[in-house]
Order: structure tokens, then sequence, then C-alpha cells
């Protein structure tokens, strides 16, 4: 059988073996369950923060603007003469609270339970509506009209703070590669664990007669990306469902329009190499340590170059272009987090990019090419258990 | 005459350690074939190196007529002594996987899976992960994922062990029929008796070096020499006294399945041994013959604590 088409066998069964694992679907569909979880407390604390006022307010206002009594008639806000009536209200239980107009544009309120929302923008648009309707026509015209602000994201400069309506790109910078991460770490995870299981077993010196060992390890590097790609691509469909349902079905094709696809790639591309890289290192720890928790543990501790980006998000955000956020986004072993942050949030200069670029690209086919070597080397050797060896060396200080 | 293995001067060093020291023989296409010897005699080392698993330090391997043995591969089939499969998957999808990899077709393979798993007595568990098995059961599992791909030379680290007897006679029988349809086997087990069932031909290992090498049958024949087995019709009481009376008797063993063994002096021949039996009419003969040692009592001869260096093997027709 030709290597590849070993690698591609190798590939397929590994793919639909761990794809109908429980740990895979338990993974891939409890991910969105949590996330939707989340949201639905959140919105239920919400709404239960929105029911602490279960009583009408009312207001105290005197106003001859048609247009501010417009505004206030609309509203859910009982209008009270005086002051007086307004504490009768109140203490009758009527009402959870007033608000008395005290000044031109200032309110007092007088309370029992806590404001509902919408009760202080109401009073706001309120004495809006005053002011416009006493102003000269072409400054009603200019004021009747709502800003509008459209966001174009540029190199942030250092201690500059992103205005507010950028949370959202906010969230996709970390929302976007912290799912590949989480999808690349699930993967390594499994493909330490089919590496040193095999080792374990000795089913390897039996698959080595019937493939080549760089097919053997490519199959499972390939195989266990694909799984990768299948769970980011359920993680997707579930974020886009949610969309749809939180924005009413229309406006979501606008949102998912609106996301900057082109980025979206460029950090995909990134986490590759990341993906690459790590699968070298844990394929090497696997095949040298042979035991599948032994090396799921150190595995762990070699995934903290993903994670550590995520530690540094407030440097990434805050200071995306100081010195220490730019190492974090060439070294490789950070690059693939980092970078995609960066280029998600910030224009980040070409250099910088096509440095970090070829650094993964080489990284990844450095070290995969020393993971095959060493996956030859320890093929057939005994394993190297890292419990016994720590455990040893302790044994002996313990005895010195 | 091409053979399906052709080993010449093997040797394996590990840095300072010699695993397998100028070792030398050749397997017949068709036969059954054991490659005995005490744990650490350098089994797994010649059979690796077979393989193309392992390179040797020095020497020659020809493999069904291959030089490069990893372009036979496909033909061969190897079952190592520690072994495992996917714990999770199940036993069709693992099986039709290792078959693929050594190039049968996909619907083959789930052909072959079906009738071996009924010839091999696991009619029910096709579809049942591996894990839920039980170790007799697993083992032949993996065996069966050894002859997929019907290979023409089968490589075997210790088929039997673990196996009750029902399941033993199951494989063994299993490996005859492999054997009458052409397949050359290897087999390497410290269960003697199965050799003797089942090799024409061994060869002994013992500090990486050939100590017995031959016809199973010639290599009895050749550690037979002083000893003879007498079983007689209602054995006297002084029956014992009256044996090692005999002459060039040198020690006698008596037990009740195998009547007495009589242990003769260095160049004593049997044929006085009768023709004392002749003079002692007392002694009512029913069978007379020599000894053929079992292959366990060489094998202890040969590679006990006590045992003498190992010679250089020289094969036993």
């Amino acid at each position: 059988m030709s290597r590849l088409g070993g690698l591609v066998r190798v590939a397929r069964f590994e793919y639909r073996r761990h794809l109908r694992s429980k740990q895979f679907i338990g993974t891939t569909l409890g991910m969105p369950l949590f996330m939707v979880a989340i949201g639905a407390v959140s919105a239920w604390s919400g709404s239960t923060a929105q029911q602490t006022s279960r009583h009408p307010w009312g207001f105290v206002a005197v106003t001859a603007s048609a247009e501010a009594q417009a505004t206030l008639a609309a509203s859910d806000l009982r209008a009270f003469d005086t002051v007086a009536d307004a504490d009768r209200a109140l203490a009758a239980g009527d009402i959870g609270g007033f608000a008395e107009r005290t000044d031109y544009a200032r309110y007092t309120a007088t309370a029992w339970e806590a404001m509902p929302d919408g009760v202080a923008s109401t009073l706001r648009d309120a004495v809006r509506a005053e002011a416009i309707a006493a102003a000269p026509a072409l400054l009603r015209a200019r004021w009747s009209e709502p800003v509008r602000v459209r966001y174009a994201l540029a190199a942030a400069p250092n201690d500059v703070r992103p205005p507010a309506a950028l949370w959202a790109t906010l969230g996709i910078a970390f929302a976007v590669p912290l799912a590949l991460t989480l999808a690349v770490l699930f993967s390594t995870t499994l493909l330490v664990t089919a590496v040193a299981e095999e080792k374990s077993n000795r089913l390897l010196e039996c698959l080595a007669t019937s493939v080549a060992p760089t097919a053997l390890v490519g199959g499972k590097v390939v195989g266990l990306g694909l799984l990768a790609l299948t769970q980011l691509a359920v993680w997707a469909a579930g974020a886009m469902a949610a969309a749809a349902i939180g924005l009413r079905v229309g406006a979501s094709g606008s949102f998912v329009a609106s996301l900057p696809w082109g980025t979206v790639a460029l950090a995909a591309a990134w986490l590759l190499g990341g993906y690459l890289v790590q699968a070298a290192v844990v394929v090497s720890l696997g095949i040298v340590i042979g035991e599948p928790r032994e090396a799921q543990q150190v595995a762990g501790f070699a995934s903290l170059g993903l994670v550590l980006p995520f530690s540094l998000a407030g440097l990434l955000v805050f200071r995306p272009a100081s010195p220490a956020a730019v190492w974090l986004s060439i070294v490789p072993l950070t690059s693939p987090v980092a970078m995609p942050i960066r280029l998600l949030l910030s224009a980040v200069p070409v250099w910088q990019a096509v440095i970090s670029a070829l650094l993964l690209a080489v990284t990844a086919a450095a070290s995969l090419a020393a993971a095959g070597a060493l996956f030859r080397y320890m093929l057939l050797r005994p394993p190297l258990r890292w419990r016994r060896l720590f455990g040893r060396r302790f044994a002996s200080r313990g005895a010195a | 005459m091409d053979h399906a293995i052709h080993a010449a001067n093997l040797v394996k060093h590990y840095g300072e350690n010699v695993a397998v020291d100028d070792l030398s023989f050749d397997v017949r296409y068709g036969e059954i074939f054991g490659l005995l010897g005490p744990n650490g005699a350098g089994k797994t080392s010649t059979i690796r190196m077979l393989l193309g698993l392992l390179a040797p330090t020095s020497g020659d391997v020809r493999v069904l007529g291959a030089a490069d043995v990893r372009t036979v591969l496909p033909r061969v089939g190897y079952l190592p002594e520690e072994r495992g499969l996917y714990r999770d998957v199940r036993v069709d999808d693992c099986l039709v996987y290792l078959a693929e990899l050594k190039g049968v077709p996909r619907r083959e393979a789930r052909r072959r899976v079906t009738e071996g798993l009924v010839a091999l007595d696991l009619p029910d568990v096709e579809r049942r992960a591996i894990k839920t098995l039980s170790r007799g059961q697993q083992q032949k599992v993996q065996f069966l994922a050894t002859v997929l791909h019907r290979p023409e030379l089968l490589i075997i680290d210790e088929p039997f062990s673990g196996l009750d007897p029902v399941n033993t006679r199951v494989l063994r029988d299993f490996l005859l029929g492999l054997h009458a349809t052409g397949t050359t086997i290897v087999m390497c087990t410290h269960q003697m008796n199965r050799v003797e069932e089942l090799c024409e031909r061994l060869l002994m290992l013992q500090d990486g070096r050939p100590v017995l090498y031959g016809g199973v049958q010639a290599i009895r024949r050749d550690f037979a020499g002083d000893r003879v087995r007498i079983l007689l019709d209602d054995a006297p009481p002084d029956a014992a006294a009256q044996l090692a009376g005999l002459p060039g008797v040198v020690e006698v063993q008596s037990s009740a399945a195998d009547g007495f063994m009589l242990r003769l002096a260095p160049g004593a021949g049997s044929a006085e041994v009768m023709a004392g039996l002749v003079d002692r009419p007392s002694l009512a003969v029913q069978r007379f013959e020599a000894y053929l040692p079992s292959l366990e009592e060489i094998f202890l001869r040969v590679a006990g604590d006590d045992a003498p260096p190992p010679p250089s093997a020289a094969p036993h027709a």
C-alpha cells in the first residue's frame, strides 16, 4: 500500500472512531448547550431584575410642551399633578416610586422599589422633545435625526480603551480564537491518547508492519484535525442558529454577513499552524511516555502556549501594539492565538504578520519532521514513565 | 532451494549488549517452524529483524525472497506476544481497518471478518465493542486480524497463551487449516507440547545464539541416546531391583503410568538391556522402547540454569 493510501485509511479510521465516541459527542454538543444555558441564566436573571419593581412608577412634572406630554403619555408612567398626590399613591402601594422634576433636566426619585428599566430614558426623551420643540426649525431637524456612528477598526494606540460599541468586535475577536483553540486542544488530547494507547498495548508494532510510521502519524494528525473541523462546524452552526433566534432570523443574515470573514479565515490559518505544532508535540509525548493518562497530563502542560494569550487578554486588547503583544503574536508557541486576536481587533503591520506566519510554518514543518523521527526511534523502545522518573528523584531527595 | 525466510549471520547489538549473535537459519515454504528460547534469548529481536522493524547490525535477511523486507510485508502476518486492540471500537470495524491497512478491499474485508469470526467460534461478537469481550475472545480476534489478508508467511508469538483448552483447540485447528493451504508459519512459544504437536522443525536460541536447529523428531532422537523405557505385565515387587541389575543400567526410575525408565551407562546400548531381560523370565515385557525426551525436557536441559554454555547448533536433519 502506498504511503498516501495508508495515511488516508488511518485518517478515516481515526476520524470515524472518535466521531462516534462519547467524548466527542459530549464535548461537541455540550459546549453549545453550556453556552445556551449560560445565556438562559443570564436572560432569566435579567428578567428577574426587571421584575423587582412590581408596581408602575409615576412622575410629577409641569410642562407646556405637547411633544413632551405626548412622549410621557406614550409610556407606562402615571402622571401626578402634585407631589402630594404622588406621595399618597406611593403610600397606598399604587406605585413603586415617582420622579419629580426639580430642574430643567433634573428629576428626584422617591421610591420603595428600584426604578424599572426605561423610566430614566423616557424622562430624558420628554425633556429632549420639549427642547427640540422650542428650537428653531433647522436645529429641530438636526436634533430629530439621530446621529449615526459607524466604527472602522484601526490600529489602536496604546492606552486607548475601545468604545462600548466595539465590545461586539471584542467578543468575536475572542470567541473565534477561543473556539478554534478549544477544538485544537480537544483534538490534540485525543491524539496524544491515541498514540499512547497504541504504544502501551503494542498495537503500534503490528501497525508498523502494515503502514509506514510517517503515514501512521500523518493519518492520525489529519483524521483528528478533520474531527476538530467537524466540531467547529457544529459549534458554528449552533452559533448561527442562536443568532437567528436571538436576532429574529431576518436580521441574522446581516449579522452573519457583517462578520469579518476574511480575518476569521486568517485566524483559522494561524490556528491550523498551531494545531500542527501542537500535534507534533503531543505525538512525541505519546510515543515517549506510552501511557495514555500520563501522556495527557504532560500534554496539558504543553498546551500552555495556546492558553497563555487568553490569560494576557488585557494586554492584547488595550496595548495591542506593545512589544509584549507583538512578541506574543510572533513567537510560534503563542502566535496561533495571539495573532488572530490582534488581527480581529486591530490593523497589524504586514511585516509582523508575515514574520509570524513564516515562523509558524517553519516551526510546524520542523516539529512534524522531528516528531516523525522520534516516533520511528521510540516505536519499539520501552516508554519513559514520568511518574517513575520523578518519583525516584523525589524519593532519593527524601532519602538524602 | 528458495526459502520463506533465509537469515545469514545475523547480528544485533544494542549498545554493548548483544541480542543476536551470528544467527543463521532457514524456514522452508509451507512448514510450521518453531522459534524457541528462554526469555531474553533474542527471539523478539530476531522476529523484528525478519519484519524489517529493526535493522540488523550485520548479516542478511531475505523474507519471501525479498532482501527489502518492507516490500513483502503485505504478504506477512504478525501477532506479537504482548497485544491489544482498540478497546472502544467495534470488533468488525477494528478488523476491517486492520485488513484494509494490509491492502484488503473494504467489502472483501467485511466478508472475511464474518467468515473468520465464525471459523474461530466467535459468531456473535461482530458488533460488540472489543472491551466487552473476554480475554480469550480478544485474543482470537487479534489472531484473526493477523490472518485476514491471507498472508503467505505468518509469524505468531505465543498464540495460545491465555486460552482455555477449548479455544486452544479451535485456534490449533485454524492454524492447521492455514498450514494445509500452504501458509508458512513461524511460531514462538514456551508451550513445548504445542511445538511437538505442530512444528516440523525448530530453532532454539540462548543468549542470542542458536543451540538447537532442525527437525523436531530428529532433535528428540538425538537427545534420546541414554534412556530406555520398559513397560512390564504384572511387575513383581522386586522389578526395580532386577532392572537395576541389568547390564549397562546405572539408574532406574519407576512411575505407575510410564513403567520403568532406565538410564544407561555411557557406551551401553539398548541391545545389552534386552539381552539381559531375556535371562529374567519373571519380568514379562509388554513394551520396550528407546525413550524420546519431550521438548520440554530438552529445553530445560539446554536452556536451564545448570545448562552448559551454548554450542553452535549444527542442523539436525
